[in-house]
């Protein structure tokens, strides 16, 4: 497969402060994948690296196998970017938005970019003064769906959108990987990612921690599951279970918390023996999801 | 008017650049409207400007006082050697740190950067908007004084009149290309301003004030209201010196170009 993306060695530091450091990165002409990791951690620092809007202190990046400090020109012709700081020129209408960027890619069809905002549900007719962060969300994607790229660069692309608006732009991203394009989308809420991307590249201060398929991700990803018994249970029982990583009995032995890597089947089947009252399952946060892989993988995790 | 990073910002001046003009006509108008009864009392205020000191007279653009109660010399004290200048000036300071700075510090670079547009390209459009409108105010002061010249009989020579609005429009866009040059090599709107206004400032003071104390005279060289004014262009119509200014702003748009090439755009 060829990489439309892929960065080696790549460092970036501020002065002192470190951006990204080794990062080795390969994302394949036609899939979705998605930068996972905390606020802070060096997504938009890789993205911007991408785009040429800062320099590598060491090591390179090349996009559609053009080097990012040579070809920015080639490069920003056939990539669509969302910047996770969104701001954008409150005097004009989100129309005018659309035309000046389209006029700047050599773009005067503005077909795309208003079938978008359609989607989205945003009147391009107003001014961008006027919009929430929401709607300034809207015409962001907008504005990067305009020229059809052939790579979408998304920096958090759902900062700021409700539920409904969210599944649209769901919508969108698959139609773009349906049509062969490929999404590079960087986020910090692991369910989204999951459901849209084929796979995901975990980052966390600074350094690359894992690359895997969202299946892989899935079957390793902890989850929290929260059991009321109606009497009290002996929470030993549930240690010995494969996979279970941690219990926590609570009020008398009447609740276990429990934090399970990859299926919960044989947990659910050691609690049927008992009456359960309630059950509550937490979808396994982002967090928990890279205490699963820092425990593999501490050493070179989060030194320095 | 949304082709090109040129023509939007020139748009992007369509409410606030009509006030700018409105200044500059103001302080024209003033000026000449002033000048029959100046002219009628010139022995009352003859005795006035004698009392100024020689500092204070520099400053205002003369090098004696009856240079002004001449037309000419009282058009240029007020017009072009003080606050007319100083109007186009901080414009084109506006428009040089809107340019990148502003973008900046507001966050749309961003999305420019994104473009397929070089960043030398949004350098030189920044300053092609820059030069145009600053063109345009120089204009609007030209066209004004050789209207009032006849009416008031001010004395005023074409070739002057001229020479002097070509050279207020140099001598902005000298301080404009600095702050675009600034900002264009920090990204930092504030102190963009703050330090194009401050040699704005300096550079008049000892351009009126260093020629008085013979040890630092040499100073005044190094300000570009020395390479305008100092020749009197209202007076003496056209000569090489403000061609200084030219290229002062070649060398501003040069290192702009060149800085903001290799630097790091920060968000």
């Amino acid at each position: 497969m060829t990489a439309v993306i892929r960065t080696s060695n790549l460092s970036k530091f501020y002065g002192k402060i470190r951006g990204v450091e080794d990062l080795n990165l390969e994302v394949h002409a036609g899939e979705t994948f998605g930068f996972l990791g905390p606020n802070g951690a060096g997504k938009s620092t890789t993205i911007r690296v991408l785009l040429d809007f800062i320099r590598p202190t060491a090591g390179s990046a090349e996009v559609f196998g053009l080097a990012a400090t040579e070809h920015s020109v080639e490069i920003h012709r056939r990539v669509g970017y969302l910047p996770g700081e969104l701001a954008m020129y409150e005097r004009m209408t989100g129309e005018e938005l659309l035309r000046y960027f389209g006029a700047l890619r050599d773009v005067t069809d503005l077909a795309e970019g208003r079938r978008v905002a359609d989607i989205l549900d945003l009147d391009l007719s107003r001014t961008i003064r006027s919009y929430s962060s929401g709607n300034r969300q809207k015409l962001g994607l907008a504005q990067a769906f305009l020229h059809r790229p052939e790579l979408l660069i998304l920096d958090e692309p759902t900062n700021g959108l409700d539920p409904l608006i969210q599944q649209a732009f769901y919508g969108l991203t698959a139609e773009a990987a349906a049509e062969g394009r490929t999404v590079f989308l960087s986020s910090h809420i692991l369910p989204e990612v999951e459901r849209i991307a084929d796979r995901v590249g975990i980052i966390r201060g600074g350094h690359l921690v894992t690359v895997a398929s969202v299946a892989e991700l899935k079957a390793k990803a902890l989850r929290r599951l929260e059991l009321r018994f109606g009497e009290p249970v002996d929470a030993t029982t549930f240690e010995r279970i494969a996979g279970v990583r941690s219990v926590s009995p609570g009020d008398g032995g009447r609740v276990i918390d429990l934090q399970i890597e990859g299926s919960v089947d044989a947990v659910i089947k050691e609690a049927s023996r008992h009456e359960v009252i309630n059950l509550v399952s937490h979808e396994g946060d982002l967090e928990e999801a890279f205490l699963a892989f820092y425990s593999e993988s501490e050493e070179g995790a989060d030194v320095r | 008017m949304f082709d090109s990073v040129f023509r939007k910002t020139i748009w992007d001046r369509k409410s606030g650049f009509v006030w700018w003009v409105v200044g500059l006509l103001a302080i024209t108008g003033v000026t000449v409207a002033f000048w029959p009864t100046l002219q009628r009392d010139s022995d009352a205020l003859m005795d006035l400007m004698e009392g100024l000191p020689e500092g204070m007279l520099n400053l205002f653009g003369a090098e004696e006082a009856s240079a002004f109660l001449t037309g000419p010399g009282f058009v240029n004290s007020r017009v072009f050697a003080s606050v007319g200048s100083f109007i186009a000036i901080f414009f084109a300071i506006s428009m040089g740190t809107a340019a990148i700075a502003g973008e900046e510090d507001k966050r749309t670079l961003d999305l420019l950067l994104a473009t397929p547009t070089p960043r030398d390209r949004i350098v030189l459009e920044s300053f092609a908007a820059q030069a145009v409108l600053t063109t345009v105010l120089a204009t609007v002061v030209w066209i004004a004084l050789l209207v009032a010249d006849p009416l008031l009989d001010i004395g005023l020579s074409v070739t002057g009149v001229t020479a002097a609005s070509i050279g207020m429009a140099l001598l902005a866009l000298s301080f404009g290309s600095l702050a675009l040059m600034i900002g264009a090599l920090t990204g930092n709107r504030s102190l963009t301003v703050g330090v194009t206004a401050g040699v704005t400032i300096a550079t008049f003071f000892i351009n009126g004030l260093a020629p008085l104390i013979d040890s630092i005279a040499w100073t005044q060289k190094l300000t570009p209201f020395y390479w305008l004014l100092d020749h009197q262009p209202l007076v003496n119509g056209f000569q090489w010196q403000p061609l200084v200014l030219v290229a002062a702003i070649v060398v501003f748009v040069g290192i702009a170009l060149w800085g903001f090439r290799r630097r790091d755009v920060t968000v």
